[in-house]
């Protein structure tokens, strides 16, 4: 082993290129690495310092909370705060209980809309936030910052007016709404939380390549921020996910029925 | 066009030898051939993993360190700075303080939830759900708004789809005439008449009942019941005769309606 170290050092040193230059990039390569895979970390104490320096509401966090039976009771809590909050917005929001495996619309407080998740992942490092800190983000609603999906919000069909009765009996159309595409939706909350959700059955190539390109454009997008972070030597984000599987129709009923500016309350476990 | 069956039995035979004598020996000097490659390429890779196995444990451990270094972190607790309390007397009154405050947000939330009926619409599916005293009453197809934009030259143009959000019921009638609006003449390839010329009035189009949301949506019935759980109207909801007649009764002036 030893000596092919030695050959790769006279091999480089054969190129002309300086070993230092590689090194480097070594070094570059690693260091970028490690900026990812510690930024989980990074991110979890950056929340729980955020909800320790909120002195007010650290005042009403009563150590107690850290007793198993009182931590779920002290959950439970936050949860309907967060509900109460929504229920005081006029549009409709979206509410996930992941322990009920359910995901629901809301609107001043009604449910309007209850689907049962078909499958569900939650990233670990929800599981690692600490309890002041999980009391604190889920408290209130988070805000949806952004939308992205591979439905049509509106579908709308553009139509010129018939110019004579004549032309009108021509056009008498039937319904062409219900070709449907593919159901595949991410939202971007504050926080840097994602909630990725996909239709539960691809059954067909579109089916497949669409759930293909939805995730590799988002990986892309992951990592074209990731270097740009690194070059501009800013500190890595890290999206922790929630995914979920729900039926292509019910997807399309909640992604529609979102608002631009929407919530989402979130239970954890 | 027929062959003898001397012909067919001919065919048959031919296949035969074509598959036995030349297809099957070509598939399998083919497997060979492909097992041979890949056996080629596996030793190319080996080999070349051998040669270049200097450049090879750097480069897999600059990768596989991060990883590592992950798995590490994750190790540590973030340290709460928070004491952490173990009387049991405090946590009981804390237990029966969090229990009485759930109850009360609980009551909160229940009373966001309409007593009387409500009706929810969800234009996706183009389905409603009618609630009375809390209990689904009854589920059933409904159509919304088509979405369709409707242009009339640069000047005018109707967007045909149903609103989103709470509603009321502003009023309710039994027989209504539907006053056609402008869009419904162009919609038609008709000239728009008067305000209030008699073209304008359609009788028994809107089924026996109407219910108003209000800004012209109404709830109401419809001539064509083939067309119920489709994206076809206007704007308003159309729902069977059946249907109307329970949604009708049901539902008083101010009851609520969510369309989502």
């Amino acid at each position: 082993m030893k000596s092919k170290f030695v050959l790769l050092y006279h091999k480089i040193q054969e190129s002309g290129t300086p070993w230092k230059v590689y090194m480097i990039a070594v070094v570059v390569v690693f260091v970028f690495l490690t900026e990812i895979a510690i930024s989980p970390l990074q991110k979890l104490n950056a929340l729980e310092k955020s909800a320790l320096s909120d002195s007010l509401y650290m005042t009403s966090f009563d150590s107690a909370y850290f007793n198993p039976e009182l931590s779920v009771l002290a959950k439970e809590k936050s949860y309907r705060e967060a509900m109460l909050e929504l229920a005081a917005s006029d549009s409709i929001q979206l509410i996930i209980d992941i322990p009920d495996s359910s995901i629901s619309l809301s609107i001043k407080g009604v449910i309007i809309h209850h689907s049962r998740m078909t499958d569900l992942s939650i990233d670990p490092f929800f599981s690692r936030i600490t309890l002041p800190a999980q009391l604190w983000i889920f408290s209130s609603p988070l805000e949806i910052l952004k939308q992205q999906s591979t439905i049509i919000k509106e579908p709308v069909v553009e139509r010129e007016a018939p110019k004579d009765t004549a032309e009108a009996n021509q056009n008498a159309w039937q319904p062409d709404t219900l070709i449907q595409h593919p159901a595949f939706l991410r939202l971007s909350t504050t926080n840097g939380f994602r909630i990725s959700v996909e239709q539960d059955r691809n059954v067909t190539a579109k089916d497949r390549w669409s759930r293909f390109f939805f995730h590799i454009n988002n990986q892309i997008q992951n990592t074209g921020k990731a270097v740009w972070n690194f070059i501009l030597l800013r500190k890595q984000d890290y999206h922790p996910e929630i995914s979920i599987s729900l039926p292509a129709d019910e997807i399309r009923s909640v992604y529609r029925a979102l608002p631009e500016k929407a919530y989402v309350v979130i239970k954890i476990q | 066009m027929k062959f003898p069956a001397s012909n067919i039995s001919g065919l048959k035979n031919t296949l035969i030898t074509f598959i036995t004598k030349s297809l099957i020996p070509l598939i399998k000097k083919w497997i060979q051939n492909s097992s041979l490659f890949l056996k080629r390429i596996w030793n190319i890779l080996l080999h070349g993993i051998k040669k270049n196995l200097a450049y090879i444990v750097p480069g897999v451990l600059t990768l596989l360190l991060p990883v590592i270094i992950r798995i590490l972190a994750w190790q540590f607790d973030g340290g709460v700075t928070i004491k952490k309390s173990t009387d049991e007397s405090s946590i009981q009154v804390e237990e029966a303080k969090l229990n009485r405050e759930i109850k009360a947000l609980d009551r909160k939330l229940a009373a966001k939830t309409p007593r009387s009926a409500y009706l929810i619409i969800n234009s996706t599916e183009n389905e409603f759900s009618l609630y009375q005293g809390g209990k689904l009453v009854r589920q059933d197809k409904c159509s919304t708004g088509s979405y369709v934009l409707l242009k009339n030259g640069e000047q005018q143009q109707w967007m045909f789809k149903t609103p989103k959000g709470e509603f009321r019921i502003q009023g309710k009638t039994t027989s209504p005439v539907w006053k056609k609006p402008d869009w419904a003449f162009v919609e038609e390839g008709l000239p728009v008449p008067g305000i209030n010329h008699p073209s304008r009035y359609e009788y028994g189009v809107l089924g026996d009942y109407a219910l108003s949301l209000g800004q012209g949506y109404l709830i109401h019935g419809t001539l064509y019941q083939r067309f119920l759980g489709l994206p076809v109207t206007h704007g308003c909801i159309r729902l069977n005769d059946e249907n109307l007649e329970l949604v009708y009764k049901a539902l008083e002036v101010g009851s609520k309606v969510y369309i989502y």
